[in-house]
């Protein structure tokens, strides 16, 4: 019941949230609404009894990704911007075609809830980091490698996209 | 509790970045709808592994390694959002129009 409680919570949170980011027209609020949306969903991971993720969650999405989105709204963003129209032409598409998909997601939920059955009572809490830290190590060592390897590469390839142009390679809209 | 539930609200948060991807006009809202996606993903991911696949943590591990794709997505995404608004001092999607014919 507690449980059920937490869950509405946290998931109703996500998802206001959520339509937030995308609906609020200033977006120094939308990535503020992003941070909580992703700490929400941190929340879930929780109660699901992922300990680790949560932790990973917190540490890369919200304090990391969310607070880099925030310097790059105060950075790339001017006092106009806030009076003009957030939308573009095919935002009535857009409602329509994400609807689409929101009811065949629903739909094939729906249809397969048989098959998706609790398995395990989920309020036995066990902790996982144990298992991911061998997992990484010994059965995906190679993919945690090669993550490495990228994480170092998008590392060198942001310095270099960010460095500074001279003025003669500027162009105006 | 149900897998259902979880995966409902997945579904939600990737109906939701749908929207917000193809119909901003803010190229930093775009990609923080790309995140919302990345999270969608991430809850399935996790709650179908704890809630029905308890014996291993596989899904909880490519979770993982998803968080981290996504980070290095976000940066070099960022970065490039701010090396366009150097060059075109815009962030509205509509004025990246260098290579249109």
């Amino acid at each position: 019941m507690l449980t059920q409680a937490i869950f509405a919570a946290l998931g109703g949170l996500a998802v206001i949230c959520a339509l937030g980011v995308v609906l609020v027209r200033n977006t120094v609020h939308g990535a503020l609404l992003l941070g909580l949306c992703l700490a929400a969903v941190g929340g879930l991971f929780a109660l699901l009894g992922a300990d680790f993720l949560f932790a990973a969650q917190i540490l890369i999405y919200v304090s990391a990704i969310a607070i880099l989105f925030l310097f790059v709204v105060l950075l790339a963003g001017r006092r106009a911007e806030l009076s003009e129209e957030p939308f573009n032409k095919s935002a009535l598409a857009a409602a329509v075609a994400s609807g689409l998909i929101l009811i065949v997601l629903l739909g094939t939920i729906a249809q397969s809830k048989d098959a998706l059955k609790a398995l395990a009572d989920s309020n036995l809490f066990k902790p996982t980091t144990g298992d991911i830290g061998q997992a990484i190590l010994t059965t995906h060592a190679l993919g945690m490698e090669i993550l490495g390897v990228v994480l170092l590469v998008s590392l060198m390839g942001a310095t270099l996209l960010t460095k500074g142009l001279s003025d003669k390679e500027k162009i105006k809209p | 509790m149900n897998p259902t539930a979880y995966i409902g609200v997945s579904a939600v948060l990737f109906a939701i970045g749908v929207f917000g991807a193809i119909a901003r006009r803010n190229v930093i809202t775009v990609l923080m709808s790309i995140e919302l996606m990345f999270n969608a993903a991430n809850i399935n991911l996790v709650a179908v592994n704890r809630l029905m696949y308890t014996a291993s943590s596989m899904g909880q591990v490519i979770a993982l390694f998803s968080i981290t794709i996504a980070a290095a997505e976000a940066v070099v995404g960022l970065a490039l959002v701010l090396a366009i608004y150097k060059k075109f001092d815009t962030v509205f999607v509509e004025n990246f129009n260098l290579l249109k014919g």
